[in-house]
C-alpha cells in the first residue's frame, strides 16, 4: 500500500512540477510575437482493479497543448494583410495627394501666369517686354510640369525599390518556412507530440509573410505544411522553397513585376494574381493611381501644346512671317506618343504613333454630287453622307462635338470649320495585340473597350491618335501605347522663342480697308483665318455694285461662301456674290481659309482691299485668340477647359486616397477585433499565470505531504515488533 | 470572455494613438487657417476650389485689361478734344475771314493764323502714347500716320492734301469673356472719311478741307478767293466738327462701358473671394472647439492607461 501512495504522490509531484514549468513558460514568454499560451493536460492513470473496487493510480501528463484555433489566426492574417495592403496604398497615395494639394506649387498657378503672360503680350504685341514675360511664364509653365513628372518618377522608382525589397523578404520568409518544416517533422517525429513553440515559430513567420503577400497553407495528412500565392502558385511545398522574382515587365521594361522561379525559368505572375499583402498594395498604387496620374498630367500638357501650337500656326509674327513662309509655328515642343512593344514578342511588327492636329480634327470638306452631301473631317478621313444638308449638321455635330454651319453648296466642294480646337485624348494606354495573318486589334485599357481593329499595314486615328502600323507582328504579339506618359517630361518651349520674342505671332495674317472714297457705310470685319488658309490671292480689292446688288472681286475658280443676316447660305465660284438674299443683307463671307464679316448698307461704287496685315504691328487678334484658350474647351473632345481637366484628375486622386483611407480605418478596426478575438484564446494573462502558480504551487505541496504521510506510515510498520 | 495582458496594453495605447493623430490634424488646421490641407480631406471641395481660383484671376484680368483700355481711351478722348478746340478755333477765324470788308492782306494774315493751327491738327494726328506708338494709325504704330504729299489745286480724297499710311484695324483689350473693347480710332474713319452730321460723306478730309480754306485766303497760294469755295469750307469744317465731336461721343460711350463691366467686375472679384474662403478656411470657433475636445479626450485616454496598468496580481502576492 505505501508502494501506491509513493507512486501516486510522486505522479502528482512531477504533474504538478509540469504544470510549473508551463505556467512559468508562459510567463516569460508573454511579449513574445505569436506565442500562443500552453498548458498542460492531465490525465488519470490507467486504475488497477480490486475486489473492493477501482483504484486510480495517480495522475499522468498527456501532452502540453497550445491554446491555438487556425481559425482565428486566419481571420487575423486575412484582416492583417488586408490593412497591409491599404496601408502602404495609402502611404503612397497620399504622396500625390500632397503633391497636387500645394497651392503654389501645383499646376493651376503656373497655368495663371502663364496665361496672365499671353493677356500681356495680347496688351502691348509691339513691346519686346511683354513678349519677353509671355515667353519667361512659358517657360515657368513648361519646368512646372517638369518638377511634377519628376516627383512622380521619384515615386515609381520607391515602388520598384519597394517590390524588390519585398521580394526579398518574402524569398527569406519562404526559406525559414521551408527550414521549420523540416525540424517540425523531425521534432514530432521522435516523440509524436506537437512542437508547440517551433509551430507558433512557423504561424508567426506565415503571419509575417502575409503582411507581404497573401498566402494560403494547406497541411497534407502525411502532415506536410504548404504555402501557396495567387491563385495557387507554389511557394514552400513542404521543405522545398521556391523563390519569387523581381522582373522587369514585359509590357513595359520600366515597370518591376513580380515573378515566379519555377523548374522552366522564371514566370512573370500576373498582377491580379498578387492580392493581398504589401506587394499588391504597391502594383495596385501603381496601377490605379502613380500611372494615372502621369497620363492625366501628360494629357494636360499634350493637349495644352496641341492647341496652342495650332493656334499660333493661325498668326503672323511680329517679322512678318506667316505660316508657311518663315513662321515658327510650334510654339510648344512636345514628343510623340510611346510605343513599347513585349519583350516576348517574336515577329517583326511595328507601331508607331502621332497626336492628331486639333485643326485637322475641326476642318471638313463639304461636296455635292448626284442629289447627296458629304463631308469629310481632315484628320482622319471619316465622312458623313445625307441628303439633307440640315440632317446631316446636325448629324455631324452631335457625332463629333463641333459646332458647325455647313453653306449651301450646290456644286464641287469647299472647305468647312467652325473654328473650335480641342483634342479628344483619354489619358488612357492603349494595347495592340496581333492576331494570325496581320489582323490586329487596338484595345483601350482603361475600360478594356476594343477600339479599333483592321488587318495588314495601315493608320487607325482614334481618341485623338494616329496610330501607324508600318509592319505586321507574329500572332501573339502585342504592343503597348502610352500616349500621354512621357509628355510632361518632354515638354519645352522652342528655344527661338526666347532668343527672339517678335517670332511669337500675335497678330493675323490678313487686313481688309475700306477705300478712302467710299460713300455708304458698309464695313468689313478685318477677317480671320483657319486651318489651310492661303493667302495666295491677296491683294484682292472687292467693289459694290448696287444696281446689280453684288460685291465681286473675288478670285473666279474659288469657292466662296456667303452667309445673309438670315441663315441662309450660297457657295459660288463665279467671282461675286449676291449683296442680299431675298431682303436679308449680307452677313459673313469666306475664301482661301478666310473669313469676313460685313455690317452696314452698301454705296454704289464702294470698295474694300483684303491684303495681307504687313506692317500691322500693334495687331493683337491672334493674341486675343490665344489668351482665350485658357477658358475654352480644349480637351475631353470640347467638354473640359486645361484648368477643369487638372481640377478633376486632383478631385479624382483625392477621391481615391480618401476612399482607401476609409476602408483601411474599417480594416483596421476589423483586425483590432479579429486580433481581440485570437488573444482572448491565445494571449497570455498574467494575472491568470499568477494565480496558476499558486494553484500549482498548492498542489505540489500538497502531493510532497503526501509522500510524508507515506514515510510515516511506513515508519509506524517499522515500529511494529 | 477573458482579456489577455498584451490585449489590455495595445487597445490603451491604440486608443492613444488615435487621439494624437486627430490632435495633430487640428493643430495642422488651426496653424494654415484652412480645413482642406489636402484633397483627400474634400475632392470635391478642392477641386471646386481649384476652379473658383482660376475664374477669379480671369476676373481679375478682365478688370486690369478694362483699367488698361480706360486709360488708352481717356488719352485718345483728350486728342480728340485738343482737336475740337482747334477746329472749332479754325471755323470762327474762317468766319471772320468770310467778312466781306476784308482786304487780301488782312485774309492773308488770317491765312497764316489759320497755316499754325494747321499745324498743330497735324500734330495731334501725329501723335504719340506713352509707350512711344503712333495714335492712330490703326495698327501700323511704328509708321507716322499722316504726311503732306499735296502739290495744288483743290484738295479732295481723289487729290489728298495729306495721304494716310496707317491701316483700319482695331487695337482692342478682352474686356471680358464675351466682349472685346476698342482702345483707339484708326486715323482713317477720324481724319480722312469725315461725314457730316447726315452721315453723307463729304468727299474731303479733314486736313484737305482746312488746307482749302487756308488756300483760298492765302495771297500766295495760287488758288483763288471764290464765294461757292468759301461756303463749301465752311461747311466742310462744320463737318468736320460734328464728325470728330460723334467719334468723341462714341469713345466716351465705350469708356461708360469701362466703367459699368468694372464695377460688375469688382462685384464678381468679391464673390468669388467669398466662395473660396467658404471652401478652404476654417471656422475658428468650431476647430478650437474640435482640438479642446480632442485634448480632454487623450488626457482622459492617457490616465486611464496609466490607472488599468497599475493593477497587477504580482503586487499583491
Amino acid at each position: 500500500m505505501s508502494t501506491g501512495i509513493y507512486s501516486i504522490g510522486v505522479s502528482g509531484l512531477a504533474a504538478a512540477q509540469m504544470a510549473l514549468l508551463v505556467t512559468e513558460h508562459n510567463i516569460t514568454n508573454a511579449n513574445t510575437d505569436g506565442y500562443n499560451r500552453q498548458r498542460t493536460i492531465q490525465a488519470t492513470n490507467t486504475a488497477v482493479m480490486t475486489g473492493a473496487g477501482s483504484l486510480g493510480q495517480g495522475v499522468r501528463v498527456v501532452t502540453v497543448q497550445r491554446l491555438y484555433s487556425g481559425f482565428l489566426a486566419n481571420q487575423v492574417n486575412y484582416a492583417q494583410t488586408n490593412v497591409s495592403q491599404l496601408g502602404v496604398y495609402l502611404d503612397e497615395i497620399g504622396q500625390i495627394d500632397d503633391m497636387l494639394a500645394d497651392a503654389n506649387a501645383g499646376l493651376s498657378p503656373a497655368l495663371q501666369d502663364f496665361f496672365a503672360g499671353v493677356q500681356q503680350m495680347a496688351a502691348n504685341p509691339s513691346q519686346l517686354p511683354a513678349r519677353q514675360t509671355m515667353v519667361s511664364t512659358a517657360q515657368t509653365l513648361v519646368d512646372r510640369f517638369h518638377t511634377l513628372e519628376n516627383r512622380l518618377d521619384q515615386l515609381n522608382d520607391e515602388v520598384n525599390g519597394r517590390i524588390q525589397a519585398v521580394v526579398t523578404e518574402v524569398n527569406a520568409y519562404a526559406s525559414q518556412i521551408a527550414d521549420l518544416n523540416q525540424r517540425i517533422i523531425i521534432a514530432e517525429a521522435s516523440f509524436g507530440q506537437p512542437a508547440n513553440d517551433l509551430l507558433d515559430q512557423r504561424d508567426q513567420l506565415v503571419a509575417e509573410l502575409n503582411e507581404r503577400v497573401k498566402v494560403t497553407t494547406t497541411t497534407n495528412s502525411d502532415g506536410s505544411f504548404n504555402v501557396f500565392v495567387g491563385t495557387g502558385q507554389q511557394l514552400v511545398i513542404g521543405t522545398q522553397a521556391m523563390s519569387m522574382t523581381s522582373l522587369a515587365s514585359s509590357a513595359d521594361p520600366s515597370k518591376i513585376a513580380v515573378g515566379l522561379q519555377t523548374a522552366g525559368g522564371t514566370q512573370e505572375l500576373a498582377e491580379f494574381l498578387i492580392t493581398g499583402g504589401e506587394l499588391s498594395g504597391l502594383l495596385s498604387f501603381r496601377s490605379e493611381a502613380l500611372d494615372t496620374a502621369y497620363n492625366q498630367l501628360g494629357r494636360i500638357a499634350a493637349s495644352m501644346a496641341l492647341t496652342f501650337n495650332a493656334q499660333h500656326a493661325l498668326g503672323r509674327d511680329l517679322l512678318g512671317n506667316v505660316s508657311g513662309s518663315g513662321l515658327v509655328e510650334d510654339f510648344f515642343l512636345i514628343g510623340t506618343p510611346d510605343v513599347t512593344p513585349n519583350t516576348n514578342n517574336t515577329g517583326s511588327g511595328a507601331i508607331s504613333a502621332s497626336f492628331v492636329d486639333p485643326a485637322a480634327d475641326s476642318r471638313f470638306s463639304l461636296s455635292f454630287a448626284a442629289g447627296t452631301y458629304t463631308l469629310t473631317r481632315a484628320s482622319d478621313g471619316q465622312s458623313w453622307s445625307d441628303t439633307s444638308l440640315a440632317t446631316l449638321q446636325t448629324t455631324v455635330n452631335s457625332a463629333t462635338g463641333n459646332a458647325l454651319v455647313l453653306p449651301n453648296i450646290s456644286s464641287g466642294s469647299v472647305d468647312v470649320t467652325d473654328g473650335s480646337l480641342f483634342t479628344r485624348l483619354t489619358g488612357s494606354d492603349y494595347k495592340i495585340a496581333f492576331g494570325a495573318g496581320g489582323a490586329y486589334t487596338i484595345t483601350r485599357l482603361s475600360d478594356g473597350t476594343a477600339v479599333a481593329a483592321g488587318t495588314g499595314i495601315g493608320t487607325v486615328v482614334v481618341d485623338g491618335l494616329s496610330i501607324d502600323i508600318t509592319a505586321v507582328g507574329d500572332a501573339g504579339d502585342n504592343f503597348t501605347l502610352q500616349p500621354t506618359r512621357s509628355i510632361a517630361r518632354n515638354i519645352d518651349v522652342d528655344a527661338r522663342f526666347a532668343t527672339d520674342p517678335r517670332l511669337v505671332a500675335a497678330a493675323a495674317p490678313v487686313r481688309s480697308q475700306a477705300a478712302l472714297t467710299n460713300t455708304g457705310t458698309l464695313t468689313l470685319s478685318q477677317g480671320g483665318v483657319s486651318t489651310g488658309y492661303s493667302l495666295a490671292n491677296l491683294p484682292l480689292s472687292l467693289s459694290v455694285d448696287t444696281g446689280a446688288g453684288t460685291l465681286s472681286g473675288f478670285p473666279v475658280g474659288t469657292s466662296v461662301t456667303v452667309f445673309y443676316a438670315d441663315g441662309t447660305s450660297d457657295v459660288t465660284t463665279a467671282g461675286s456674290v449676291n449683296l442680299s438674299n431675298g431682303g436679308s443683307a449680307i452677313a459673313r463671307v469666306g475664301f482661301d481659309g478666310l473669313t469676313f464679316t460685313l455690317t452696314g448698307t452698301p454705296g454704289n461704287g464702294d470698295s474694300f482691299t483684303l491684303a495681307t496685315n504687313a506692317g500691322g504691328v500693334d495687331d493683337n487678334r491672334n493674341g486675343l485668340l490665344l489668351a482665350g484658350l485658357q477658358t475654352r474647351n480644349t480637351m475631353a473632345g470640347g467638354s473640359a477647359t486645361y484648368q477643369s481637366a487638372y481640377s478633376q484628375m486632383v478631385a479624382d486622386n483625392g477621391i481615391r486616397t480618401r476612399q482607401a483611407q476609409v476602408k483601411n480605418n474599417a480594416q483596421q478596426a476589423l483586425l483590432e477585433q479579429s486580433e481581440a478575438a485570437r488573444q482572448a484564446l491565445s494571449g497570455v494573462n498574467l494575472d491568470e499565470e499568477a494565480a496558476n502558480l499558486i494553484k500549482f504551487q498548492q498542489a505540489y505541496q500538497a502531493s510532497a505531504k503526501m509522500l510524508e504521510v507515506g514515510s510515516r506510515l511506513f515508519d509506524t510498520i517499522l515500529e511494529l515488533g | 470572455m477573458r482579456i489577455s495582458t498584451s490585449q489590455i496594453f495595445d487597445s490603451g495605447l491604440q486608443g492613444i494613438q488615435r487621439n494624437q493623430t486627430e490632435l495633430a490634424r487640428f493643430m495642422e488646421q488651426l496653424s494654415t487657417g484652412r480645413k482642406i490641407l489636402t484633397p483627400k480631406d474634400d475632392p470635391i471641395g478642392a477641386s471646386e476650389a481649384l476652379e473658383v481660383t482660376q475664374t477669379k484671376q480671369v476676373n481679375d484680368q478682365f478688370l486690369t485689361n478694362q483699367a488698361a483700355a480706360s486709360t488708352a481711351l481717356k488719352a485718345v478722348d483728350s486728342q480728340l478734344g485738343n482737336l475740337v478746340g482747334e477746329l472749332q478755333s479754325i471755323l470762327e477765324k474762317a468766319i471772320q475771314a468770310g467778312n466781306s470788308s476784308y482786304s487780301p492782306a488782312q485774309k492773308g494774315m488770317i491765312a497764316e493764323e489759320l497755316k499754325q493751327r494747321f499745324q498743330n491738327i497735324l500734330t495731334v494726328a501725329n501723335g504719340r502714347d506713352a509707350s512711344g506708338l503712333y495714335m492712330f494709325s490703326g495698327t501700323r504704330t511704328q509708321v507716322q500716320p499722316f504726311q503732306v504729299v499735296g502739290s495744288g489745286g483743290t484738295y479732295n480724297l481723289g487729290n489728298l492734301y495729306v495721304s494716310y499710311q496707317g491701316d483700319t484695324g482695331p487695337r482692342a483689350v478682352q474686356a471680358n469673356a464675351t466682349q472685346t473693347m476698342n482702345t483707339a480710332v484708326d486715323g482713317q474713319s477720324l481724319f480722312m472719311q469725315v461725314r457730316d452730321g447726315s452721315g453723307t460723306v463729304t468727299g474731303r478730309s479733314l486736313f484737305d478741307s482746312v488746307q482749302n480754306v487756308i488756300d483760298i485766303l492765302d495771297p500766295n497760294s495760287g488758288v483763288a478767293y471764290t464765294a461757292a469755295a468759301y461756303t463749301q469750307g465752311i461747311d466742310d469744317l462744320h463737318a468736320a466738327i460734328d464728325h470728330v465731336s460723334r467719334i468723341r461721343a462714341d469713345v466716351g460711350a465705350r469708356m461708360q462701358g469701362l466703367q459699368s463691366l468694372t464695377s460688375l467686375g469688382e462685384d464678381q472679384k468679391f464673390q468669388y473671394q467669398q466662395r473660396l474662403s467658404d471652401l478652404q478656411d476654417i471656422d475658428y470657433a468650431e476647430a478650437i472647439s474640435n482640438l479642446t475636445q480632442e485634448q480632454l479626450q487623450l488626457q482622459a485616454a492617457q490616465l486611464s492607461f496609466k490607472q488599468v496598468n497599475q493593477l497587477s496580481l504580482f503586487n499583491i502576492l
